[in-house]
């Protein structure tokens, strides 16, 4: 028992040594070529270029493809569908359409959290939205 | 100056539709659309569950989204802080619906009646000379809750307070079985939504958008 013992506890030290003694292997680091990004497109540039017309997004106003908004948001800007189509909405979000599919099959809700981000006060886009705090400013 | 709103107590509010009922027969709201809408939440761990009731409708905000949404400039806020839309101008845009953070505009895309056979109701029936400007809805243009102006106006005509009686208060008031509803004039200190704002810990929905709406809820 003790010999069989003496000759795993052999056999292991032999593996142990063979693995302590391997060499890494040294692998050539290729440097990937650097591939120039597109810049991101100035938000505030564009923008302005819209409101001027230089860039054409139509005349017709309307949310299906092909009409203003969609020109803008997924032609110019280029946002993708998923960005503001989300499957569906949070358990406890607040919204009176929460249930309500868009209409003409649009792909599914729009969280307007999303819209928040350009259209606030003093965004590169239409105000749509105040800071918090800010007092009433329509004239009644 | 005067400014309307409402109150509505979550702690009251029983879910019962109620208040979504009356609002879609006093304003010939088509089925598939609504002006009034119960948004129910379940809290809590069971066995401790609760159920939340919020009615939820056109905030009528001070800074409204909407109005600078419309490329037609169909929705407008009169004197007395009440958002409408004029169904003479709007064109359907949806730019509205774009941009309301609340979800309470709703697109007419097509007439629809209460039977399935496309049958009018004697109340659907009723020619649109014969309604307020205000219920003339036609397919194609966008719909909300208007605070029932209809009544406001006629209260005013009439020389009676806003909100002193079912005649003069918005549809879905004083049919609440809880009395969860209140309306009246926020910029009055004396008024009953006044001294409830002042009195109880009042929320308003979705402050992060800056849309300061005149509808309070008491948590």
């Amino acid at each position: 028992m003790r010999f069989k013992f003496a000759v795993l506890l052999a056999i292991a030290a032999l593996f142990l040594f063979a693995a302590c003694t391997q060499k890494p292997e040294v692998k050539e680091v290729v440097k990937e070529k650097v591939v120039e990004k597109e810049v991101p497109m100035n938000l505030w540039d564009t923008a302005e270029k819209i409101r001027s017309g230089e860039i054409d997004v139509g005349d017709e106003y309307g949310m299906e493809l092909g009409k203003r908004w969609h020109n803008i948001h997924a032609e110019v800007l280029g946002l993708k569908c998923s960005y503001c189509h989300i499957s569906s909405y949070a358990d406890d979000f607040v919204y009176q359409r929460k249930y309500k599919l868009p209409v003409r099959g649009a792909p599914g809700v729009v969280d307007r959290a999303i819209c928040l981000g350009c259209h606030k006060q003093n965004g590169p886009a239409k105000e749509l939205y105040m800071n918090a705090g800010v007092e009433g400013v329509m004239n009644r | 100056m005067v400014r309307y709103g409402l109150v509505i107590d979550l702690a009251k509010c029983i879910g019962c539709r109620s208040c979504v009922a009356a609002c879609k027969n006093e304003n010939f709201v088509q089925p598939g659309n609504y002006w009034n809408f119960v948004l129910e939440y379940e809290q809590g761990r069971y066995p401790n569950v609760r159920r939340i009731f919020v009615p939820i409708n056109c905030q009528h905000c001070e800074n409204p989204p909407c109005v600078k949404a419309c490329p037609v400039k169909a929705i407008s806020k009169n004197e007395y802080g009440v958002v409408l839309i004029d169904y003479d101008k709007c064109k359907g845009y949806r730019y509205c619906i774009a941009a309301c953070p609340y979800g309470v505009i709703h697109f007419i895309d097509k007439e629809k009646t209460l039977y399935p056979n496309g049958e009018k109701t004697p109340y659907e029936a009723i020619p649109a000379e014969a309604r307020h400007p205000l219920h003339r809805k036609k397919p194609g243009i966008s719909e909300k809750c208007t605070l029932c102006w209809h009544r406001i106006e006629k209260a005013l005509k009439e020389g009676k307070k806003p909100g002193s009686d079912y005649d003069t208060s918005p549809a879905c008031v004083p049919v609440c079985p809880a009395g969860a509803r209140y309306f009246g004039d926020l910029d009055d200190p004396n008024s009953e939504v006044s001294k409830l704002i002042a009195s109880r810990r009042a929320i308003q929905l979705k402050k992060e958008y800056g849309t300061r709406p005149q509808v309070y809820y008491l948590v």
